[in-house]
């Protein structure tokens, strides 16, 4: 036993001695500290000097935190104008100042933006599978599930997105094969939505609204449209639950912004009459409520005793009715877009629309009745047979909608990043909707407002996210290049004051530097 | 003469036996065994000691140093070139426990006829194990664990529930747990369920507190509230609440530990032992840091997160000054694998820069702390426990093997 263990000895002495020197020869790579890791030298924003104010904030609390100052590039603030070679200031994770004479406080980390350009973060009117664990369920799971380590996070914050609107699967399965219906990200084939696979064969899906008469092929009558056999049933429609999550990596606190931003409800639930039946005598039952309410309050208030009123409808109804959220709703035809506009002023809460394929021909009535609409400009509705020319989508669609004075928000063609951009049409491609918007004829401003401005007004964010502006969140990104240029990469994303992505560090996408480029 | 003859034997096999009983009831009550000649890491004060003595009196330690008189009844082992070392305390043993986990499913009868629902797990509340009770320790396979060098092992499942400690008296199946009130674990993951677990034991030890104190409403709602709770793990959440006892959490993800931590914000007095990988260790380094929390890891090097740099936590974790303590068993395919030499994982980590002393406090001292058994476990001093590893060479070096396994005074192992 002993004789053999002398002999075992060299072998693994060496196996021992080889690991060994792995170890000496590289050292650093086991000492360095998490943020200098994997740097490939390469000019980059420059991190000057780490702060000696942040060092201050350890030692005393009540010391003001640390700002960071972006200096040096083309600042797009979206709701003024672009500040050439501006600077902007960031206290904690707010705005501190933004402009072009601005003084730098002493001790402030400086990042280097000169040649750059600045915008807001972008907002994804509609993500999944990005910050949150798949099993997230709706309501108040949510909180529980967040994830800032997720990698999906990093391919986002790659290209702008710094914050979104996520659906979240609701619990249980009878509402799990409802989803389909209610184009629940979770049932796409290919990032594709189940509409966008059979949508090109008019064959499978008749437009029983306006198309030609169909004849039926046993008999040869014709098929009168009706309504579908079997409607859904006729209980109070829960909407799909929403969530507003920032993208800030690593980071739990500030990540869940609000919960349900607006309305959501598929177009099926609001389509039939009886689902109109129902639809109605819920938002009725709400505004029911809030009188019952009010006068409840203003006995209070005169000194009377009174019980308050039973709340027999949700919080969303009467957020919704109290014109506090949006519906959203989508709607494609012209049809169906005009008879969305007449429910809405109707029962009057306020509306947006997502899809709007033949919304070139609505622009006037989505202008007139104050519509926000979410396009997909490179979407595709195939035109009715014999209505080429005033049917199915346009290319113009953003341009005639700026015209109309339509506000519009950009969605990507899918809400995941389930194909790492493969094929250009995940979420990672929602700089480039923007761009095909431009095609479309709208102008570039718009285009850029339709990622930032419009979806934190939609979302009832805009006193905190989708502008640079003084005491707004530190939610920005730097980019190589104009913001809708296809070359363009994001140098840099600044989520709720702190660098959450760095293109060189990160290397999720490619790292080069154009201009040394021959 | 025959007679006489007869008497006089008769008297010597009288003397012969009281003479055996005599010795046997030494050996059974007070065994002294004297390691000589040894190096000794005893792990306390005392430091490195060099052809030193370890007297072991019955199951425990009667003296250690290098001028240490040997008792005249002992049974001296020369152990001249060797190492002795504490014997390792493993923090965190998962062992299997029958249908523990999973709940039964469950009949129930609706006008006169019968529904079997099988329980799905997600929505099914998690329930509570104590390890004492669903542990078969005759059916335990501990030996890996003896030749490792592990003398002690905080038992636990996975699921939620309380551990118990075990020796690993592989001998006596019967003597194996030590201590079946051990500490409450449980597994956690970013989700409202498991955070929910810890959410409500937190809850019904502020709520029990509250209503021994404050007005009875307070009481009436609490009561409701931590109903779910037995009064076994209600007591053990107010020990958690109070810090008199630590909470082992086997965080899942990066973002569990971030959970776990904005959860405790509020229960500044609990101490945590988190169960975590090293990626996931070090993606949360920086948030882990200052907090009152201690972490329990495999001795593995581990490749940063998205990246293919090395990187050693442990070695991280020193520099950072959180506390950590080192589970050989957490991983038991490595555990297997390494059992001729089982401080070669620590070897690897030394080598890359942890400090060989705080090493092996990681594998000794500090789980012991942890556990609450520094009393009597994690060094060789007087008094402690005779837990003890003899190695024939530096325990470090690949080529030593480990000769001798003592627990509580009794050889369970020798090579």
């Amino acid at each position: 036993m002993k004789i053999n263990h002398t002999h075992i000895t060299i072998p693994l002495a060496g196996l021992v001695m080889a690991i060994a020197t792995h170890f000496v020869i590289a050292p650093q790579a086991l000492s360095q500290p998490p943020e200098r890791r994997g740097e490939r030298g390469r000019a980059r924003p420059t991190l000057k000097k780490k702060t000696d104010s942040e060092k201050q904030t350890t030692t005393g609390k009540k010391e003001a935190k640390p700002i960071t100052a972006i200096v040096g590039g083309d600042v797009h603030t979206v709701t003024r104008e672009v500040i050439r070679r501006g600077t902007v200031l960031v206290q904690g994770d707010k705005i501190l100042d933004v402009g072009q004479d601005i003084k730098i406080p002493k001790g402030a980390t400086v990042i280097d933006a000169a040649g750059k350009h600045v915008t807001p973060g972008f907002i994804a009117m509609q993500m999944s599978r990005v910050g949150i664990s798949s099993a997230a369920t709706s309501g108040s799971g949510l909180a529980d599930s967040l994830d800032p380590f997720d990698r999906n996070i990093k391919y986002a914050l790659g290209v702008g997105i710094t914050s979104g609107a996520v659906s979240l699967r609701s619990s249980g399965r009878r509402s799990r094969s409802r989803a389909v219906n209610a184009r629940a990200p979770n049932d796409r084939f290919l990032g594709l939505e189940p509409e966008e696979l059979v949508n090109d064969d008019p064959e499978f899906n008749p437009d029983f609204g306006d198309a030609e008469t169909e004849v039926c092929q046993c008999c040869g009558l014709p098929i009168r449209p009706t309504e579908p056999i079997t409607p859904s049933t006729p209980s109070a429609v829960t909407p799909t639950k929403y969530a507003v999550i920032k993208l800030s990596y690593g980071e739990l606190d500030p990540m869940l912004v609000t919960q349900t931003p607006f309305f959501a409800l598929s177009s099926s639930s609001l389509s039939g009459s009886l689902n109109r039946h129902t639809w109605r005598a819920s938002i009725a039952k709400a505004r029911a409520y809030l009188k019952s309410q009010a006068e409840h309050e203003a006995v209070v208030k005169a000194g009377k005793k009174s019980t308050p009123p039973k709340k027999t409808v949700s919080d969303d109804y009467i957020r919704l009715v109290k014109r506090e959220t949006y519906l959203r709703t989508d709607a494609n035809s012209a049809d169906d877009i005009r008879s969305m506009i007449a429910l809405a002023r109707e029962l009057d809460y306020k509306l947006m629309l997502s899809g709007v394929a033949e919304g070139w021909l609505t622009a006037s009535n989505l202008g007139e009745a104050d519509v926000p609409v979410i396009i997909t400009p490179r979407n595709r509705r195939s035109p009715a047979r014999g209505r080429e020319d005033s049917s199915g989508s346009s290319i113009e669609t953003s341009g005639i909608l700026e015209r109309a004075g339509v506000p519009f928000a950009v969605a990507a063609l899918s809400s995941s990043i389930s194909l790492n951009g493969l094929a250009g049409r995940d979420l990672t491609s929602l700089p480039l909707e923007a761009a095909f918007a431009i095609r479309g004829g709208c102008s570039e401003a718009t285009a850029l407002a339709a990622l930032t401005i419009v979806p934190a007004r939609l979302l009832g964010l805009q006193d905190r996210l989708g502008s640079i502006e003084k005491g707004k969140d530190a939610d920005l990104i730097i980019l190589d290049g104009p913001p809708l240029d296809y070359r363009s990469y994001v140098e840099t994303a600044i989520v709720s004051g702190k660098v959450r992505y760095d293109r060189v560090k990160d290397h999720v996408y490619p790292v080069f530097d154009r201009a040394t480029l021959k | 003469m025959s007679y006489r003859i007869a008497h006089f034997l008769l008297g010597i096999v009288v003397t012969l036996a009281a003479s055996v009983f005599a010795c046997r009831v030494v050996a059974a009550g007070e065994a002294v065994i004297a390691l000589r000649g040894g190096t000794i890491e005893s792990g306390s004060k005392l430091g490195r000691i060099d052809a030193g003595v370890v007297v072991l009196k019955g199951n425990k330690i009667h003296a250690v140093g290098k001028e240490v008189e040997i008792p005249d009844n002992a049974r001296v082992i020369d152990v001249r070139g060797k190492t002795i070392l504490p014997g390792i305390v493993d923090p965190y043993h998962v062992v299997s426990v029958g249908a523990g986990g999973a709940p039964a499913p469950r009949t129930v009868t609706i006008n006169g006829r019968t529904f079997t629902i099988r329980s799905t797990g997600s929505t099914t509340s998690v329930k509570f194990l104590r390890i004492v009770d669903s542990f078969y320790p005759f059916g335990a396979k501990f030996r890996p664990l003896v030749r490792s060098g592990i003398t002690t092992a905080n038992l636990v499942a996975s699921g939620y529930g309380q551990s118990a400690l075990a020796r690993m008296r592989i001998d006596d199946p019967e003597e194996l747990v030590s201590n079946g009130e051990g500490l409450v674990y449980a597994s956690v993951s970013n989700n409202a369920t498991s955070l929910g677990l810890l959410r409500s034991g937190l809850a019904s030890a502020a709520a029990g507190s509250a209503s021994s104190s404050s007005s009875s409403t307070a009481g009436r709602s609490t009561s409701r509230t931590s109903s779910r709770l037995s009064a076994v793990e209600q007591s053990l959440w107010k020990d958690i609440a109070a810090g008199r006892r630590p909470l082992f959490v086997n965080a899942s993800n990066s973002a569990t530990i971030l959970h776990v931590l904005k959860l405790l914000k509020a229960h500044e007095q609990v101490k945590l032992v988190l169960i975590a990988n090293g990626p996931n260790v070090y993606e949360t380094l920086d948030q882990l840091k200052g907090r009152r929390v201690s972490l329990i890891l495999s001795p593995t090097i581990d490749t940063a997160p998205n990246s293919r740099d090395r990187i050693c936590v442990p070695r991280l974790l020193h520099e950072a000054k959180v506390e950590f303590a080192i589970s050989l068993s957490i991983s038991q395919s490595s555990l297997s694998s390494s059992q001729d030499a089982p401080l070669v994982p620590i070897a690897f980590l030394t080598k890359a820069g942890l400090p060989r002393d705080v090493a092996f406090a990681a594998l000794t001292s500090v789980p012991a702390k942890l556990l609450g058994v520094q009393e009597t476990h994690g060094s060789i001093e007087p008094k402690k426990l005779a837990n003890l590893l003899v190695f024939d060479g530096d325990p470090l070096a690949p080529a030593s093997r480990l000769e001798r396994v003592f627990v509580e005074g009794k050889t369970v192992y020798e090579d």
